[in-house]
């Protein structure tokens, strides 16, 4: 418990040591580390620092149990790599960056390992509040983080209202011991599926994302949107696992993912792709989610168990892998001063080697090669929606197998646009572009730590599994000795082994590896060419035409619109969705400018007649 | 409606000598070329090709660049480059290279006797070398006043039309192979091969090179020579027929073509564009028309201007160009077979045009001979004015799948634009 505490201080200690830049994203680091072992220790030992009662019915407290555990430990990962990061990124940034990043941390720490609503909320506020001032670290990005704060207060409004019908229900605001009603769990899945940025509330992340400095699109990427899945996993434990929830949780997941997928594949900006590369992979977790709590409302404990683990495991695949892009992305995107991924190329050459791997390291997982994480998360969610078959309502089947159908589309698309954000930036063909020197030996570092992680969690995945208290689907079987099988059932349906996939990868690399070591062979470079002459520098393959012939086929679904203007020409793209809002937008104003100029404009007798209706509306209501 | 089709000569911006075309006929005449559209074009030819109805600035944005094709790919028959300005797929706009091809062959003609020049007139493009000799000894025999007989005339309409037919059979097998139709294609290419057997028995070379002579020909095939070639290209005329109705039923074959690289009547005329080109965009316009020996001629004209119409007229031309070797060898067997020797009857000095319709459009010829020699050459060649067709025809509404179709139905060659 005490590192518990040791984590808190840290964090306010490093808020308020601000004069010293660096010492003070290095106090996070030492809180993240405190936060690891807390997980860690939560993992074996759950432990509650007991109640603090203020009044009747409200009591504080802190604590870790086996859940939160899962997500601290995949947190304080993400936490660590982006303070240490942040030593060196955040020179070029103001004192305030690193207050506004520690106290983000506390905020999510408290959310963590919050026991009752208010401490929750506590927590979540802070989180979201200096989310918002950190976005607002970029200059001119006024716009969106706005956007993110005005959905971050939705987020909370709906979470004020859960927690409401919480206390009403059981005149308490603890979370154990309390049961939730349809209203809660409604209203903290609204709240918690904004967060997450699920379709249709994900307009905010790109955005937030995009502007953002990169540590921070890392941050709001990653570790935030973690706390929308945490919250999920916390509310169903409230309010139990309803079948409702579970298809509702797989429609939107399944769109989310698709939709995330879709537009991923289109994006142009260097740090639009991995956003939207993010509302996918949230909507893998709450499809994987949704399929669990189905699975459990039907009591099939065993494919509810193996889903709740893929919606784990994808999750610790999506937060450290998008860490780690975030991070290798804003290294590049700072080092070179560029934004789009066409004019990122040739990170490999002009940025450096350490940054343009971890790109490629995160696009391999995100594309599911083995035995990355991302590869064992992937294959746990389609081992998971195979056994939908499992379920006895036919509504629930159906909705998993066209889920089904859309995870494996997006699946799919999200190697497409890896490919182009990796193949253009980290191995494309440089611009002969000269990098601005930048401090890098704790960038590099903290990318090194999480390539690391994610190649060992793959190959070690059953030793994941085995750490999130899983250990009933790790199986030996065929000379693969126990517990380096991960099985997705009992009985056994489907098997993988990461282990035995890399080991054998291993063997037969090492001989190639040493015979081309040995030949020593003099390596001759020439420049790329076409049509036995050199490639000049505006004859290389555009990252847009790369996904031109897509953006053409889904027009419709795209909205593409080539656009002629002189000598100028360009594909516009655009999320459809961004319609929908600037439509409300527009109501609302209108509706605003009807209501000032009638009910509020000025006049005596109309504020008399306006506060009159209030007062009766509000009679009626506390009625 | 006026073509021009080249500068002859320049004194000033308001007085150039004018290579034109109208109603199938070519004259000089004196005037300003800048008023013409393809100005630019005929006067920086040994450049980079544009459209020269479009804007000269490369299309620049967001993720557009440059797809270089050539000049050394397949795909790509001789050394040329197809610079292609895309965002992906849509190709936006075109601009060609030619002149990896330039050998300078009409400057080299500067200077040499009328034989070598002759020699190296069907050197500037091997599959149109009838066209070429043609047009330049018809330049010869005009600036030296020499009269060709009428059995000359009809062996090199027949020479000509022999041309015609594989250059078109030729174009017609490209565009089945780049569609896929593979049966199709090694029919055609069957054909072709017929057709180079039939030129080898004609004039005792494969590609009809050295045939044509000043004043003559250098080859008289007999009487049962003749008759052979007949029933020949009868044959091969009616194989044709049989296999262009039957790709005509093809809906893979035709959609490829139909609305691909659309030119209208009105640019294609402007550009300076000439031949079955043309004639696809619905102009009646072909030089053999005011040729005596060519008075029963049928010219064939299409609609559309899209390379399915490009495609028809030219499978329509070899049908007409076997009747029309048929009817010549018929009267072949009852002409007086007289044959002039090359004998100048002014001195080895003058001026003279010449042209033909080659296979792809008017090549025509202006020389200017003295002491024997050529003093000064002017040819302007089909494939010119081709590529600049492709440029204008190819942007905004095509995508790159339609390139083969496009490149390959207006007949061009890199050799022949670039000389």
């Amino acid at each position: 418990m005490n590192f518990m505490y040791f984590t808190f201080l840290f964090f306010v200690f490093g808020a308020l040591i601000t004069f010293w830049k660096k010492t003070s994203y290095l106090m996070a680091t030492f809180a993240s580390v405190f936060a690891f072992i807390t997980s860690i220790v939560g993992l074996n030992a759950p432990f509650s620092s007991g109640m603090y009662k203020i009044f009747d019915g409200f009591e504080l407290s802190v604590g870790i149990d086996h859940t939160s555990s899962i997500f601290l430990l995949i947190a304080s990962i993400s936490w660590f790599a982006i303070a240490l990061y942040s030593i060196d990124y955040g020179v070029n940034y103001s004192k305030k960056m690193p207050i506004f990043l520690n106290a983000a941390f506390f905020g999510m720490f408290m959310v963590l390992t919050a026991k009752d609503a208010i401490t929750f909320m506590i927590g979540w506020e802070i989180a979201t509040i200096f989310s918002y001032l950190l976005i607002m670290e970029h200059k001119h990005s006024f716009k969106e983080a706005f956007e993110f704060l005005a959905f971050g207060e939705v987020s909370t409004i709906s979470l004020i209202i859960a927690f409401a019908s919480l206390y009403f229900k059981n005149h308490s605001l603890s979370f154990v011991g309390t049961h939730g009603t349809w209203l809660f769990l409604l209203m903290a899945t609204i709240a918690f599926m904004t967060k997450m940025g699920i379709f249709p509330l994900h307009t905010w992340l790109i955005g937030a994302h995009s502007r953002a400095p990169s540590n921070v699109s890392a941050f709001l990427s990653a570790p935030l949107t973690l706390m929308g899945v945490y919250g999920l996993v916390r509310a169903l434990s409230i309010s139990g696992q309803p079948e409702w929830w579970g298809i509702m949780a797989m429609i939107f997941g399944g769109i989310s993912a698709f939709w995330g997928a879709l537009q991923a594949v289109a994006a142009k900006g260097l740090k639009i792709l991995p956003a939207y590369s993010t509302i996918e992979n949230d909507g893998t977790i709450l499809a994987t989610l949704g399929l669990s709590i189905t699975a459990f409302a039907f009591q099939i404990n065993v494919l509810g168990e193996f889903a709740m683990l893929t919606t784990l495991i994808v999750t610790f695949s999506h937060v450290i892998t998008k860490t780690l892009l975030f991070l290798a992305v804003g290294h590049a995107k700072e080092a070179l001063n560029e934004e789009s991924i066409d004019d990122v190329r040739g990170v490999w050459k002009a940025v450096g080697k350490i940054p343009a791997f971890s790109m490629v390291i995160s696009a391999l997982s995100f594309s599911v090669f083995p035995p990355l994480i991302g590869y064992v998360a992937e294959w746990m969610t389609l081992e998971t929606l195979f056994q939908s078959y499992k379920i006895p309502s036919m509504t629930a089947r159906i909705t998993a197998a066209f889920i089904g159908i859309l995870l494996a589309l997006a699946m799919g698309m999200a190697a497409f646009s890896m490919i182009k954000l990796a193949g253009y930036t980290a191995l494309g063909y440089d611009h002969e572009k000269r990098a601005k020197k930048i401090p890098h030996f704790n960038m590099n570092l903290a990318e090194i730590i999480l390539i690391s992680v994610i190649a060992g969690a793959g190959f070690l995945s059953p030793l994941v599994v085995k750490l999130f208290g899983y250990k009933k689907f790790l199986f030996g079987l065929l000379g693969v000795p126990k517990p380096f099988l991960i099985v997705s059932s009992h009985p056994i349906f489907g098997v993988v082994s990461p282990t035995f996939l890399a080991i054998v990868a291993c063997v037969l690399g090492i001989f190639p590896a040493i015979f081309y070591l040995l030949k020593k062979k003099r390596v001759r470079r020439v420049d790329a060419w076409n049509g036995a002459i050199a490639l000049k520098e505006g004859e290389y393959f555009s990252a847009p035409a790369y996904s031109f012939t897509l953006e053409y086929i889904l027009r419709k679904v795209y909205a593409t619109k080539e656009i002629k203007s002189g000598n100028k020409r360009y594909v516009s793209v655009k999320d459809v969705i961004y319609d929908m809002y600037y439509g409300l937008n527009r109501a609302v104003k209108s509706i605003s400018n009807v209501l000032s100029a009638t009910l509020m404009n000025g006049h005596i007798y109309s504020y008399v007649l306006y506060t009159m209706i209030v007062f009766i509306f509000i009679f009626f209501i506390s009625r | 409606m006026k073509k021009l089709l080249g500068v002859y000569h320049t004194n000033s911006d308001s007085e150039e000598s004018l290579m034109i075309q109208e109603d199938g006929k070519i004259h000089i005449e004196f005037g300003n070329s800048k008023l013409f559209k393809n100005s630019t074009l005929i006067h920086e030819r040994d450049k980079v090709i544009r459209d020269p109805l479009g804007d000269d600035n490369d299309v620049t944005g967001e993720g557009v660049f440059d797809f270089r094709y050539g000049p050394v790919t397949a795909g790509v028959g001789k050394a040329g480059v197809y610079h292609l300005f895309t965002y992906g797929e849509r190709i936006l706009r075109v601009k060609i290279d030619p002149s990896y091809n330039r050998r300078e062959v009409d400057k080299r003609m500067e200077g040499k006797s009328i034989e070598e020049s002759l020699n190296l007139a069907q050197n500037i493009c091997g599959n149109f070398c009838v066209s070429h000799s043609l047009a330049f000894s018809r330049a010869v025999e005009e600036a030296l006043e020499i009269e060709v007989s009428n059995h000359v005339k009809i062996l090199r309409a027949v020479a000509l039309e022999l041309e015609r037919m594989y250059n078109h059979m030729y174009v017609i097998s490209r565009l089945a192979a780049a569609a896929a139709q593979l049966v199709l294609t090694s029919h055609l290419q069957g054909l072709f091969e017929d057709l180079l057997v039939v030129n080898e028995k004609f004039s005792g070379s494969r590609f009809l090179r050295n045939f044509i002579d000043i004043s003559g020909v250098k080859f008289i095939p007999t009487i049962d020579v003749l008759k052979d070639v007949s029933e020949n290209v009868q044959k091969i005329s009616t194989n044709f027929s049989k296999l262009f109705e039957q790709s005509l039923a093809s809906r893979n074959y035709i959609d490829r073509l139909h609305s691909t690289a659309v030119l209208d009547a009105k640019s294609a005329q402007e550009i300076g564009l000439t031949g079955p080109s043309l004639r696809a965009c619905n102009v009646l316009e072909d030089l053999r028309k005011g040729e005596e020996v060519y008075s029963s001629l049928r010219i064939v004209t299409d609609e559309e201007g899209d390379s399915l119409s490009r495609m028809e007229v030219r499978a329509h031309e070899i049908i007409e160009s076997a009747k029309f070797i048929v009817e010549s060898v018929q009267k072949l067997e009852i002409e007086d077979r007289n044959v002039n020797e090359f004998l100048p009857s002014n001195d080895g000095r003058g001026e003279g045009l010449g042209a033909c319709e080659s296979p792809s459009g008017s090549v025509v010829y202006h020389v200017d001979i003295e002491g024997g020699k050529v003093k000064k050459l002017y040819v302007s060649t089909p494939s010119l004015f081709g590529f600049a067709a492709i440029t204008h025809s190819m942007c905004e509404n095509n995508i790159f799948t339609d390139f083969p179709f496009a490149v390959e139905s207006y007949g061009v060659n890199f050799a022949d634009a670039a000389r």
